[in-house]
């Protein structure tokens, strides 16, 4: 049921990347911040909301997690099948350890990933047509998509959300 | 007259914790403490508090008019690196980057809204971390009323 009604929410949003899968992104090296290797395929069984953001990130990224937060709780138990993943796009700053303090601040189950190789991390950010430009030298801001890219159970890109999200609009996408 | 006492310092300290309210006297823009004859804009702010390892803050919002326009030119907040003024926007690939804006005009009789899709201000450089329940003076110096310092509540994000 879950399943079949957020396809309804991701198709109804975007209706586009049927074709791409887990198994066709690139197969990098990532770490999560749960300590354990990433790879995609610990999404399967399970939706997955894919953002791309960063720490030093002021007013966009908290904003958007505060709000994926807020959407997840209000699933209730349907919320152990949605995983919520940060992949940083500033791992230079953003270790693991550092990602796991941060994400857990918004959410217990949300999980960070961090892509170390930077030519990595742009293949994967392409991969999801996520917008993405590292920071010019000597730092400044990072250019990223604000987007929250869903993967459905069987492991198929399905679309994205764009924040941010109206109070219960996950839920009641649900049927909650 | 202790009973006075006592309720003069409860209004204060109740005053005091009201969020974006101004507790300190406008001061003229000369810096000479002369009460401005122009009615300051009416500053309704809070930050949001920091995630763990965020160094820099935003500021969300309303600065509304009080009859006559005026411009937010800079502020500044003890304990804060500095504070600016901060536009979300679009970089060259679509993604989100956010500009650094020069000042804010606050119309006469209307709000300018801060939010995080929109023009902040930013708070750089905290020498602590800011956290739900406490408070920051923050100093905005408008070009025609003046200076206003307001006590501005930390809130969670959500």
């Amino acid at each position: 049921m879950l399943a079949a009604l957020l396809s309804v929410l991701a198709v109804g949003l975007t209706g586009a990347w049927w074709s791409v899968r887990l198994s066709e992104l690139p197969d990098v090296a990532m770490a999560a911040s749960d300590g354990r290797p990433f790879t995609w395929e610990r999404l399967a069984g399970r939706w997955g909301l894919v953002y791309f953001g960063y720490r030093g990130c002021p007013t966009a990224c908290p904003t958007a997690l505060s709000d994926l937060a807020r959407e997840v709780r209000a699933l209730g138990n349907r919320g152990d099948r949605v995983q919520v993943v940060m992949v940083t796009v500033d791992p230079d700053r953003d270790a693991t350890r550092q990602l796991a303090s941060y994400v857990a601040y918004f959410h217990p189950a949300f999980l960070g990933v961090r892509i170390a190789d930077p030519d990595d991390l742009q293949a994967v950010c392409k991969a999801f047509g996520a917008a993405f430009a590292p920071a010019a030298e000597g730092g400044g801001e990072i250019e990223h998509s604000l987007d929250v890219f869903l993967i459905d159970p069987r492991g198929r890109l399905r679309g994205h959300l764009s924040p941010p999200f109206v109070r219960g609009e996950l839920a009641r996408a649900l049927g909650g | 007259m202790r009973t006075l006492i006592s309720s003069l310092g409860l209004c204060l300290f109740l005053g005091g914790l009201v969020p974006g309210w101004a507790v300190d006297a406008s001061v003229s823009a000369d810096g000479t403490g002369r009460a401005d004859p122009v009615a300051r804009p009416r500053v309704d702010l809070w930050i949001a508090e920091s995630p763990p390892g965020v160094e820099v803050l935003a500021a969300y919002g309303r600065i509304t008019g009080s009859g006559a326009p005026d411009r937010l030119i800079s502020a500044s907040a003890e304990g804060v690196r500095a504070v600016r003024v901060h536009a979300a926007g679009r970089g060259p690939r679509g993604g989100a980057l956010m500009n650094p804006v020069d000042g804010l005009r606050i119309p006469a009789r209307d709000s300018v809204r801060l939010s995080p899709d929109g023009l902040h201000l930013m708070l750089m450089g905290p020498v602590h971390p800011l956290r739900a329940g406490e408070f920051l003076r923050l100093r905005l110096k408008f070009a025609r009323s003046g200076i206003t310092v307001v006590r501005v509540p930390v809130r969670r994000h959500g």
